[in-house]
């Protein structure tokens, strides 16, 4: 999870002292520890700053109890993946099942054996850091790191819905390499993955805000996703893609401009609940032939 | 004055009522946890018997009852055994309206707290 060689960070829920200073004290090698004394300081830290990476939560507290603690802990988005070990005394089936039902991970009996604890969390953590890994190549593009295709239709569906409901404009830039298989031929095909990891940077610095999306589509293509944008926004970000690439001066004698140059489809629409999210790029694909028809490296809206 | 965390002393390996053995294999052998985790022990539930008897005389039963499963549970962390077995016979007793196991806790208490202190040289064993 976290990439540096800092040690993993435990929020450690007990009301019990002597069990809260057996836990950070005797795991400090390996650790570093957070203690809360109740549930609801439990939930106030989990949701703080810098998460804690595992979550080590007693059952039986006063007040707010363990399950209702991890049942909160597993509703609110910021705090769902954080893995929870029930630590417990009530060594039966019933209370096992429940913990399992509100999302705990494992459990751990007191009273406490510190090398078994120890072992439980090292193997939590290195499940959740192969489970964030494996997520996050699931919707990256090998090649250019930047998202991928199933991201990308991911992000589509959930804007094209939030279109619908707020009435919002929904803009779309589909970008294409002019010439690439021309490019590829000429230069090799290690010059054009070169090339597409550019043309990705350049589509990274083209968008501004948190919410815009850039990825590869596939092959040289390339979209920005951008939401709550006018056609004359799009128009700038396509605009801004254009340019950047043409200033890299990346040569291509293949191509009547010289060097390396993208055109663009920019479509804009209110998504309506009757239509399909490939409304919107079907739009956009329209546009960038007719970008391409037009002499390419220039963007069509 | 020196304190035990700064200037750690030899913990005896066994102590009257105590399984220090076990607790020492759930501590992986951490000596300064072990010394750490008893002093918090006669701070935190050194006073507790005179608490539970307060419960019991004002008619608050449940309250002693949670007090007392708390103190077993505390007990066993740092492996006072024959005081986690004291507490549980007067939580069982008082489950049944029974006040018959308290003396004995009491007297198990006090015991630990004197044995822990002797161990931690912080008083004299009476």
């Amino acid at each position: 999870m976290n990439g540096g060689r800092r040690r993993p960070l435990l929020l450690i829920v007990d009301d019990e002292p002597l069990n809260a200073q057996l836990l950070s004290e005797g795991l400090q090698d390996d650790f570093r520890a957070q203690v809360a004394q109740s549930g609801d300081a439990a939930l106030r830290i989990a949701a703080a700053e810098e998460p804690p990476d595992l979550i080590l939560l007693d059952v039986m507290m006063p007040g707010m109890d363990g399950y209702e603690v991890c049942r909160r802990l597993k509703v609110a988005a910021e705090t769902r993946d954080i893995p929870v070990i029930f630590i417990t005394s009530m060594s039966d089936e019933v209370a096992e099942m429940r913990g399992l039902a509100v999302g705990a991970v494992d459990f751990i009996a007191k009273p406490v054996n510190l090398r078994i604890t120890r072992a439980r969390i090292l193997t939590h953590l290195e499940l959740k850091r192969t489970r964030d890994r494996l997520a996050q190549l699931s919707r990256e593009d090998a090649l250019t790191g930047i998202a991928n295709r199933r991201r990308f239709d991911e992000a589509l569906e959930q804007e094209w819905r939030r279109s619908a409901r707020m009435r919002s404009t929904l803009s779309l830039v589909l970008a294409d390499i002019d010439f690439f298989k021309q490019f590829n031929d000429r230069y090799g095909h290690h010059a054009g993955d070169e090339c597409l990891k550019h043309v990705a940077r350049v589509m990274q610095g083209a968008v501004r805000r948190p919410s815009d999306l850039p990825a590869r589509y596939g092959g040289e293509e390339f979209v920005a996703l951008l939401a709550d944008t006018t056609t004359e926004g799009a128009w700038r970000v396509a605009e801004g893609i254009r340019t950047g690439i043409a200033a890299l001066g990346i040569p291509h004698i293949d191509s009547p401009h010289g060097i390396v140059t993208v055109s663009c489809g920019v479509a804009t629409l209110v998504a309506s609940q009757d239509d399909l999210s490939t409304e919107l790029i079907r739009a956009a694909d329209r546009l960038l032939y007719a970008a391409k028809a037009d002499g390419r490296n220039r963007v069509a809206s | 004055m020196q304190t035990l965390s700064t200037s750690p002393r030899p913990l005896p390996s066994r102590l009257p009522g105590f399984e220090l053995g076990e607790a020492r294999e759930r501590l992986g052998g951490n000596e300064r946890l072990l010394a750490d985790l008893l002093r918090r022990f006669v701070a935190e539930h050194g006073g507790a018997a005179a608490e539970i008897e307060a419960l019991v005389a004002a008619v608050q039963p449940a309250h002693a009852v949670a007090a007392l499963h708390r103190l077993k549970g505390a007990a066993r962390i740092v492996g006072a055994a024959a005081l986690s077995a004291a507490a549980e016979a007067a939580e069982v007793g008082l489950l049944h309206g029974d006040r018959g196991g308290l003396p004995g806790f009491r007297s198990a208490l006090a015991a630990t707290v004197n044995h822990i202190k002797a161990a931690l040289c912080e008083g004299p064993p009476r």
